[in-house]
């Protein structure tokens, strides 16, 4: 089991947040033991537990602790996704290229304005969709940083979208976030998944990416283009202060 | 008469505005009651996918090939009569 001190989320939330991951073999003594000394320093824990622990659910409960969502884990072995003739010509209409740094303000702007609100702290009532959207803003800026590359998607010449690439490593990438603009909303151009094409161009040989059960549509559209999950993990928050 | 004939036979002699309903009801697995008032994620069944099924039921029904951008502009049971308008086709 892993408490981790997430300063990450501190600054975008604005409160002492602690990042708990609950493994295979952690007995529920230790699960409790550990999320009660947690929650004397942190005023905001996310727990992250494995489906297959089903069992220290019901520990969660008692301790006071919220389910807001199932964070499930999709593959893709890149391999040619099938396409109908009317998914191949909306899949044609869209250009995806690297973001320019002018894309990369437009980008920021967007996300600053709330495009992207699906995630557990935009639909918790005790956060703002302000601290939302620093967070997400945060965590682009920090697969940035660690070397990620930034796709653009674009529909008759404006911006529709983007998503992040990054090399995790023999040959595996990552596609941590990414979205359809505010304005492209509401037109089904979110069902173009070019991103298992650009990692099979980069040389990759499969990705990985994370949705959240929240966005079933996003999940839907994923695995339309040939994705399957392969591992899924509960997650629970709880507020201590609000608890107390 | 064989079941796929007769299926075929019906479709033919509906009106437009049967078979329009239909596509959504059909497509979105939704009932046709409360459908004129159906919009994009209005059912969690109108999502990217769902649209996707719309379109295409649409495109067969009617017999048409839609331009992008009226794909990407049927957001609403409503805004898809004016649309299917462009293509001759009266609802």
């Amino acid at each position: 089991m892993k408490v981790l001190n997430a300063t990450w989320d501190e600054e975008s939330l604005g409160v002492r947040t602690a990042e708990v991951s609950i493994g295979q073999g952690d007995s529920l003594e230790e699960i409790g033991s550990a999320l009660r000394e947690a929650e004397a320093s942190y005023r905001y824990l996310a727990v992250k537990l494995p489906t297959t622990r089903a069992d220290a659910c019901f520990l969660l409960s008692e301790l006071g602790y919220t389910f807001v969502e199932d964070m499930v884990f999709l593959e893709h072995d890149l391999h040619e996704i099938r396409r109908t003739p009317l998914e191949q010509r909306f899949y044609d209409s869209v250009k995806i290229e690297r973001m320019q740094n002018g894309d990369f303000e437009e980008l920021l702007s967007e996300i600053d304005a709330g495009s992207f609100s699906f995630d557990r702290v935009s639909l918790d009532p005790y956060f703002s969709k302000e601290a939302s959207a620093r967070r997400f803003h945060h965590w682009l800026m920090d697969e940035k940083s660690r070397g990620a590359i930034l796709m653009k998607a674009s529909y008759k010449g404006q911006m529709s979208g983007f998503f992040t690439i990054r090399d995790t490593g023999d040959g595996v990438y990552s596609s941590a976030l990414g979205g359809t603009f505010m304005k492209f909303r509401h037109t089904g151009i979110g069902i173009n998944n070019q991103t298992p094409e650009i990692v099979k161009r980069l040389g990759g040989r499969k990705l990985v990416i994370g949705v959240s059960t929240n966005n079933m549509s996003q999940i839907r559209a994923v695995v339309r283009s040939g994705f399957f999950p392969v591992r899924a993990n509960h997650v629970y928050i709880k507020h201590t202060d609000i608890a107390k | 008469m064989p079941e796929a004939f007769r299926h075929e036979s019906r479709k033919k002699s509906m009106t437009n505005k049967e078979k329009y309903i239909n596509c959504f009801t059909q497509a979105l697995e939704v009932p046709a009651e409360g459908v004129e008032k159906l919009e994009y994620q209005g059912v969690e069944s109108w999502d990217s996918v769902g649209h996707m099924s719309l379109v295409a039921a649409l495109e067969d029904a009617f017999g048409i090939q839609m331009d992008t951008d009226d794909i990407v502009d049927l957001s609403s049971f409503e805004k898809g009569i004016a649309i299917m308008k462009k293509y001759g086709v009266e609802i």
